[in-house]
């Protein structure tokens, strides 16, 4: 059984706190279901990621969007939420539990009073007053250290993608900025700058995966293949440093399940929350060698036109914003705009096999969270 | 005496959690025992700290938490 993905739609990732969870959830499964060609009553499961969205999240938004009397399942794991539920529906549609599948990820952060994301951290980095930024921070610090990696290579993560989200009307920030302007932002965690963080945003979006006979029923010229996916979690014990990352062993597992490798992959969303954060995951996911991601960066490998593989062309967490439950379900909207050829001013040429890789995670050591990784093709 | 640790990453933390006077220093401390350890600055800031660096580690009993100190020369 092949899984097929058919349908995607997104709101724009913005601050607009005088939505609701329900206004976002109809605006993205509307734009989904038409892309689809289907009604909202034809779906029969439904998958729904959010951290902070509440009890029956999932049930909320149904009722708002005219999906019926279905099963519903609410999946929080972080940031990996809805890459998560994903995953999910592709387990109820391959085993032959749903024919047509909805995954929704939707967050409203924009209420919460902004600032910091609480990591909802316990001992000692709670004691200390350790911030999500300080500990992707400090593994700047030591990859700066190990790599002779400079404060400038790391900006050149926010250089790119915010240029790649210029070119993207979903994103929060559509304009691009240059490496002194990410660099003279106020200082967050040394040596992250704000411009370097994701920045804290609401919004909503969904896809619709198919079985191989509802895609038959279809007749969908558009469909996008799930090829291959992982899934780990980290182990309580790993600390900063650990290896292999949770970000190699769930990438592993796609290659090995999709039977591709890193060499084929064309375009890709990084979970990349703060810009060591892609540095080191096209590390982990085989695109270039430990130690050369911030060179590779730098050259322009990455670069929508690059060499090795187009990073972020949606721009990422940096330029599209991060409402962290809803942000897996966007990699995957861009993955498959981009292998339909119709990614328009940010289109990778050619672009035939697609990853989405996404990480969750609330507690200090930072690479003890879920990771959930897609491997799409055409 | 205290115990040596060496430095394996470090942040200097501009924008805390309230309760949190910034800016202030913290790194994780590769420790004699093996383990790798946070703590915070015992001077609050220490921007020129690097991962490498020799530091003593002392355990304020006070806040549960460990702190690190530049050696004396």
């Amino acid at each position: 059984m092949t899984v097929h993905v058919v349908g995607v739609g997104m709101t724009r990732f913005t601050k607009t706190p005088e939505l609701t969870h329900e206004a976002l959830a109809r605006t993205a499964i509307a734009a989904a279901v038409a892309d689809a060609g289907i009604d909202a009553s034809d779906l029969d499961a439904f998958f729904c990621g959010s951290v902070f969205g509440g009890l029956a999240i999932g049930q909320r938004v149904a009722r708002a969007s005219g999906i019926g009397e279905i099963p519903i399942v609410n999946l929080e794991n972080a940031c990996a939420s809805s890459g998560g539920a994903l995953r999910e529906a592709y387990a109820w549609v391959a085993s032959g539990g749903s024919d047509l599948a909805l995954v929704l990820g939707v967050e409203m952060l924009t209420n919460m009073g902004g600032g910091l994301v609480s990591s909802d951290a316990h001992g000692a980095s709670q004691r200390i007053g350790l911030t999500l930024p300080g500990l992707y921070a400090m593994r700047a610090s030591r990859y700066m250290a190990e790599h002779g990696a400079s404060a400038e290579d790391l900006a050149s993560v926010a250089v790119k993608n915010r240029r790649n989200g210029s070119h993207n009307d979903k994103a929060h920030f559509r304009d691009a900025v240059a490496g002194a302007e990410v660099l003279e932002s106020a200082p967050i965690a040394t040596p992250l700058t704000l411009l370097q963080c994701c920045p804290n945003v609401d919004g909503a979006a969904a896809v619709i995966v198919a079985s191989d006979a509802a895609l038959r029923r279809l007749g969908s010229q558009r469909a996008v293949k799930i090829a291959g996916w992982g899934m780990v979690s980290g182990n309580a014990l790993d600390v900063v440093g650990s290896e292999p990352t949770a970000t190699a062993r769930a990438g592993q597992a796609a290659y090995d399940r999709a039977g591709v490798g890193p060499d084929e992959i064309d375009v890709c969303e990084v979970h990349e929350p703060f810009t060591i954060a892609e540095i080191e995951h096209i590390e982990s996911l085989g695109f270039c060698g430990h130690g050369e991601g911030a060179s590779a960066t730098v050259a322009g490998r990455t670069e929508i036109d690059g060499d090795l593989v187009a990073v972020n062309p949606s721009g990422g967490l940096i330029a599209r914003g991060h409402p962290l439950g809803a942000s897996g379900a966007a990699q995957v909207v861009e993955i498959v705009t981009q292998l339909r050829g119709e990614a328009g001013d940010r289109q990778r040429d050619g672009a035939r096999v697609g990853m989405a890789h996404i990480m969750g995670g609330n507690i200090p050591e930072i690479d003890s969270n879920a990771c959930v990784v897609h491997i799409f093709t055409r | 005496m205290s115990p040596t640790g060496t430095v394996y990453a470090c942040t200097t933390i501009h924008r805390g959690f309230s309760g949190f006077e910034t800016p202030f220093t913290v790194a994780w401390v590769d420790l004699p025992s093996g383990e790798r350890a946070l703590a915070t600055a015992k001077h609050r800031l220490d921007e020129s700290l690097r991962p490498g660096d020799s530091v003593a580690i002392e355990h304020d009993a006070d806040r549960d938490v460990l702190m690190f100190s530049r050696e004396s020369a």
